[in-house]
């Protein structure tokens, strides 16, 4: 009993839940135990593999679509929705508008978020991707915020300042973890001293903080 | 700002939006990958792991309950998978003082982390499996003392004794292994 109230201490300690130690012994056990949960927590996260994330894909896209009507007026209406949504999506791809254009009569995030997976399937030029950079800085949804970013992701080379900035703004941790995956990639030239001031705000996510520590720490090594 | 959170993206797909699970999967596929290829040091069963659990994650939607949080439901379903795996493998598994440093990161990596992290995780590499896996539930799923009883199926007290143990014992190895 005597040493599981020495543990408690300890593991209050590393966890932060107390600032001190008051016993000798277990501060110094505490103090160290804190540098190894700190050195393994700040060790580089390895990327999944492409492979896996083109299964995980193929998996969603073979479930069925089977979105209920809460008020179960008519069950077929979720496919007439969703049949009307992929046959707007059908319909503004097809139309030779800008993509712009096409963006703006969509009004559903879900709509917005397919429009924007099914652009993987094209071709971006300059003002496409400029536009992205307009709508990743004005949307409020993070997962459609993420999708662009995972999007110009693979523009590495034709992202600018404008996509260099997002992070200044941003706040969401998951749309932040993905800026800060392509930035990695980017490695442009003041991306140290832009990571700095970023690891210092405050009440940042810890996998933010640590994923960015860890893009620090591989350049400074 | 309106921010789509974990518990309001499983309601969608439990409504049949069955898109979203790929807004779930890029927000946690790295942790979890990173959790079994930590534990198992084997890339080919973590990316099985990881496909499987959220295969899961569609398959028990409806056992979700909305009063939990989704964090640690997602990390329960991946950490019991672990499991399973760890003790279909247990009998047959040891791991060689050549796959020792790999453990955690790729060789090819090394030269991202420091000294006394490769020190660490060659320590990590010799703790058993189970004491691997819930130095990893904690440090990087972050998972509560609470979730972790919850999942080894053992006291929130004795969870909290058993992460402090197997800190202990790294702390312990970290003197044996050399600069």
């Amino acid at each position: 009993m005597k040493e599981e109230l020495f543990e408690k201490d300890i593991m209050d300690f590393v966890d932060g839940k107390a600032k001190d130690i008051s016993n000798e012994e277990a501060a110094l056990i505490g103090h160290d135990l804190k540098q190894i949960v700190y050195d393994l927590k700040s060790m580089p996260l390895e990327k999944v593999p492409t492979t896996t994330d083109k299964s995980i894909n193929d998996f969603i896209k073979g479930i069925p679509q089977q979105k209920q009507s809460i008020l179960r007026l008519n069950k077929w209406w979720p496919v007439m929705v969703a049949a009307a949504s992929f046959a707007l999506l059908i319909l503004v791809f097809n139309q030779g508008n800008s993509l712009q254009d096409d963006y703006q009569i969509l009004a559903s995030n879900p709509d917005k978020l397919n429009f924007i997976y099914k652009l993987n399937e094209k071709e971006l030029n300059g003002s496409d991707i400029a536009w992205l950079n307009s709508e990743l800085k004005k949307e409020n949804n993070p997962n459609i915020k993420v999708t662009i970013v995972d999007l110009l992701n693979n523009y590495q080379s034709k992202l600018d300042n404008d996509f260099i900035r997002q992070l200044e703004d941003e706040s969401t941790p998951s749309v932040q973890m993905a800026l800060l995956n392509t930035l990695e990639e980017i490695q442009y030239e003041d991306l140290n001293n832009d990571l700095w001031a970023f690891t210092e705000r405050k009440n940042l996510d810890n996998m933010v903080k640590s994923k960015a520590s860890s893009i620090l720490s591989k350049s400074t090594n | 700002m309106t921010v789509l959170t974990d518990e309001l993206l499983l309601q969608k797909i439990i409504r049949g939006e069955t898109q979203v699970l790929g807004v779930l999967y890029k927000r946690y596929s790295t942790l979890l990958f990173n959790y079994f290829y930590r534990v198992t040091k084997d890339y080919n069963a973590s990316n099985d792991l990881l496909m499987e659990t959220f295969a899961r994650i569609h398959k028990y939607r409806h056992s979700y309950k909305p009063s939990r949080k989704v964090r640690p439901w997602i990390f329960q379903i991946g950490s019991n998978l672990l499991k399973d795996h760890l003790k279909k493998i247990s009998k047959t598994i040891s791991i060689h003082e050549s796959d020792v440093q790999q453990i955690g990161v790729q060789p090819d990596r090394y030269s991202e982390i420091s000294d006394r992290q490769r020190r660490t995780q060659q320590a990590m590499a010799r703790l058993k499996l189970s004491e691997r896996n819930i130095v990893t539930q904690y440090y990087l799923l972050e998972m509560s003392y609470e979730a972790i009883a919850e999942t080894e199926n053992i006291t929130v007290n004795n969870a909290r004794i058993k992460v402090c143990r197997a800190l202990k014992k790294l702390k312990a190895l970290l003197k044996d292994i050399k600069t």
